[in-house]
């Protein structure tokens, strides 16, 4: 509990430092680096399905309590698909998956969620003509996460 | 749990296909000539404007005045100003094909092109009103 409550500091510090970078020129709402998600795969990876799941739910609340009931919609989507996707490229291919696949994954679906939302929210709005632009940012989002997750893997494995 | 396989590759590689074919087959579709840009406020319709055959001209939603959304007269709108802190809408530039859409969450205020039609009918059933009134 006290290692998922650190963890969940750290998705809110690389929330906050993702806040401050300068936005994506990319014209689609939410398409983010999603660094946060940095460390929802690690509790993911050495704590569990049920401690991601947790994080995902508690960075969705989080975002309720500061931007309100919309951002929190597109946060707990997009986080819940995410650990759902990774959770099952993880138990379907067990030591044959890599972070990197499992990171694309993530972020794709974490893309693909925060979307769905949006159609839901916004009268039918069409995904299709931003699929590209959200599988694309996707892979490059998973690529990023998951080379941070490689460098800070060991400082995080002193936490366990 | 390694890094990285070849079979990474494979999934980047699926991902970029099927971006690469569904851009494709949206970019096949012959352009819209007459693109109108339907204008909600917290979910509900408030306006459908065209983007064709107007001058040059900017726009505001009566409940929230602070979001002004700009029409070149050249089939494209944008959100030209808004006092929301991320500034995603302003960013997200021009819009001006059907399926593209932009949102200013803050507000409350998204925009979406839809396909339009030059109303060549129209006129001609004013005239027969005029003509049944006379």
């Amino acid at each position: 509990m006290v290692l998922l409550a650190l963890i969940f500091a750290t998705a809110m510090v690389l929330a906050w430092v993702e806040n401050l970078l300068p936005p994506l020129p990319i014209a689609v709402p939410g398409v983010k680096f999603g660094l946060s998600n940095i460390a929802v795969m690690y509790a993911l990876f050495f704590l569990g399905g049920k401690e991601a799941f947790a994080l995902a739910f508690l960075k969705g609340l989080f975002v309720l309590g500061t931007r309100g009931l919309v951002a929190a919609s597109l946060s707990l989507a997009g986080g819940l698909l995410a650990v759902l996707l990774m959770l099952a490229i993880l138990r379907t291919f067990k030591e044959r998956s890599t972070y990197l696949g499992i990171s694309i994954v993530g972020a794709v679906a974490h893309n693909l969620g925060q979307f769905a939302v949006v159609t839901l929210l916004y009268m039918g709005i069409s995904l299709w003509f931003y699929l590209p632009v959200l599988l694309i940012s996707g892979v490059m989002a998973g690529m990023l996460t998951a080379t941070m997750l490689r460098f800070i893997l060991p400082a995080l494995k002193k936490l366990g | 749990m390694k890094f990285t396989r070849m079979t990474d590759l494979l999934l980047v590689g699926t991902l970029l296909l099927i971006s690469l074919l569904s851009w494709g087959v949206y970019t096949f579709f012959p352009p819209d000539e007459f693109p109108q840009a339907e204008v909600y406020y917290q979910n509900e319709l408030v306006d459908t404007l065209p983007l064709t055959g107007i001058m040059p001209s900017t726009y505001k939603v009566y409940q929230v005045p602070q979001v002004i959304l700009v029409l070149d007269g050249q089939g494209g709108i944008r959100f030209g100003e808004s006092d929301c802190p991320d500034q995603i809408c302003v960013h997200s530039g021009v819009l001006s094909k059907p399926g593209q859409f932009a949102a200013c969450l803050p507000n409350g205020v998204v925009v979406k092109i839809i396909p339009g039609k030059q109303d060549h009918e129209a006129p001609e059933l004013i005239l027969g009103n005029m003509k049944g009134i006379e």
